[in-house]
């Protein structure tokens, strides 16, 4: 299935856990940009960067998920934002969900294959829409 | 020790008898360098009043209080719970009552008329003591439990960020992102891979588990409707199941079932039990789910041909980081928080989970939901 190269950003301040999403996402044929916390996120995309997709992990250090969400204002964006959760996060992915994230994905399960799967469902969405 | 707590002491007595009153407020007065401030409740009601105000740090109570008792008071303020010791006042001394007011927590007993400053003082401040040195214990304990419900949760906070890192790059090989991987390689990776996921399986039962005991966990209460919840469920485990040759056989459910609660947290808990249920089942044996409904609960039974459960274990099944010893339980591995958190979530629901011994082999689990219908409190 020929599948349009996306723009994703992965937003994760664990280093070894940042590459290894962006070696799955690159792999597949898409544009990766990275950022390690919220505040380097929003640099990147006030510098210009449209991200089609924004993988986005909750906690982190600086700006946190969901202070990057209140920041980005997800529904002034054509980005579906990704949220990556933990089973003991439920608030903070409600929260997210009330700042405009449209998806959550447990981390705990997101293995290569799947997060390529959401990727390949978010593309399909968008080609539809 | 602090010594603070045996200056500037507000006392408060509950009396009804003006006369004793005074006679209590004379003995008060004649304690040399006395660091006790006396007020007078005259009434049952107004004393009450001021122990809910919470000022004083030690109660003198007379036993009769017009149609009310002391032990009344004892019994409505609950000492044991309280920073402020309680000393009761009776005409005579009495063993039975004596007895009484020791169940209920109070920290001495004076009989009027005899006792003088020396002895009031006394009993007030050692009362005080104890009451200070058990409230010192409980707060250490306290600090304690915390220090102890932090260490969980960061050390699997800390320890989850690595494991998800081996199973993302663990996966990127078995999946061949790094090129094919040779035949004889494969079986290995793949314990790698199952390892790595028994162990996340491991921090996200501890995380869980503390999240519960914390009384952090907020639930939802909303109504879910049960025939796509284990839709959902068995959709997730269809292939876990199927890996092990073994089937997974459920009611049809009656699309209008619908039980108050938390779906994901049911879902999880009905994830944990379907999932054990395989696990300690042979190959090849089938694992069943029966659905029904009363008027108020919709119950959900799982039930496995496996190593079931010896009598003697059943007590424990519930308990946290208990693994009941079976011939699979070392084979298959576990946190032994999954049943303890399961019940703990079922509870929070004012459901019920329940075992049963299956005939002639394996295991019933069984849990009863209120009905969307019935009001929850």
């Amino acid at each position: 299935m020929a599948e349009k190269s996306l723009t994703i950003l992965i937003v994760e301040d664990d280093e070894d856990l940042n590459k290894a999403y962006q070696m799955i996402i690159s792999s597949a044929g898409h544009s990766v940009s990275s950022a390690f916390d919220g505040k380097q996120a929003l640099t990147a995309i006030e510098g210009g960067l449209k991200p089609d997709i924004i993988f986005l992990d909750l906690r982190m250090p600086v700006l946190d998920g969901i202070g990057f969400l209140k920041k980005y204002n997800p529904n002034n964006h054509d980005a579906t934002v990704v949220v990556f959760s933990n089973y003991d996060a439920q608030d903070e992915v409600d929260e997210a969900f009330t700042l405009g994230a449209h998806r959550y994905v447990l981390k705990a399960r997101a293995a290569p294959k799947e997060l390529l799967r959401i990727i390949a469902d978010i593309a399909h969405e968008k080609q539809a829409s | 020790m602090d010594p603070n707590y045996l200056k500037d002491i507000r006392v408060l007595v509950i009396e009804d008898d003006e006369d004793d009153w005074f006679l209590i407020e004379k003995t008060f007065s004649s304690i040399l360098d006395s660091p006790f401030h006396a007020e007078w409740a005259s009434t049952y009601e107004a004393g009450i009043a001021a122990i809910e105000e919470d000022r004083h740090d030690v109660y003198l109570v007379d036993y009769r209080l017009g149609v009310h008792t002391g032990t009344d008071i004892l019994e409505l303020a609950r000492p044991e719970s309280r920073r402020q010791p309680f000393i009761l006042l009776t005409g005579v001394s009495d063993q039975s009552l004596e007895r009484k007011t020791l169940r209920l927590a109070a920290a001495d007993y004076l009989v009027k008329g005899s006792f003088d400053a020396t002895t009031l003082s006394r009993t007030l401040l050692y009362a005080l003591q104890r009451k200070y040195i058990e409230q010192r214990k409980i707060d250490q304990l306290i600090e304690l439990n915390q220090a102890k419900e932090d260490f969980i949760s960061i050390a699997s906070h800390q320890l989850r960020t690595p494991a998800t890192g081996v199973k993302q790059y663990l996966g990127m090989v078995i999946e061949g992102f790094a090129g094919e991987v040779p035949p004889e390689q494969q079986p290995l990776l793949k314990m790698a891979y199952e390892s790595n996921e028994r162990q996340l399986r491991i921090i996200n039962d501890l995380l869980k588990v503390a999240q519960v005991d914390s009384g952090k966990l907020k639930l939802q209460r909303e109504p879910v409707q049960l025939a796509g919840l284990l839709r959902q469920v068995t959709d997730e485990l269809r292939g876990t199941i199927a890996d092990r040759s073994q089937s997974l056989v459920v009611d049809t459910v009656p699309t209008t079932d619908t039980f108050i609660g938390d779906e994901d947290a049911i879902r999880m808990v009905l994830e944990n039990i379907i999932d054990n249920a395989s696990k300690y089942s042979p190959t090849g044996s089938a694992i069943s789910v029966q659905v029904w409904s009363d008027d108020t609960t919709v119950t959900i039974e799982v039930i496995d041909t496996g190593v079931g459960i010896q009598a003697e274990d059943l007590p424990r099944l519930f308990e946290k980081f208990v693994r009941i010893d079976n011939p699979l339980s070392t084979k298959v591995g576990g946190s032994g928080l999954g049943l303890y958190w399961a019940k703990q979530i079922i509870d929070l629901h004012d459901g019920r989970i329940d075992y049963r011994i299956n005939q002639p082999a394996g295991s019933i689990f069984s849990i009863v939901l209120p009905k969307a219908t019935q009001t929850v409190k």
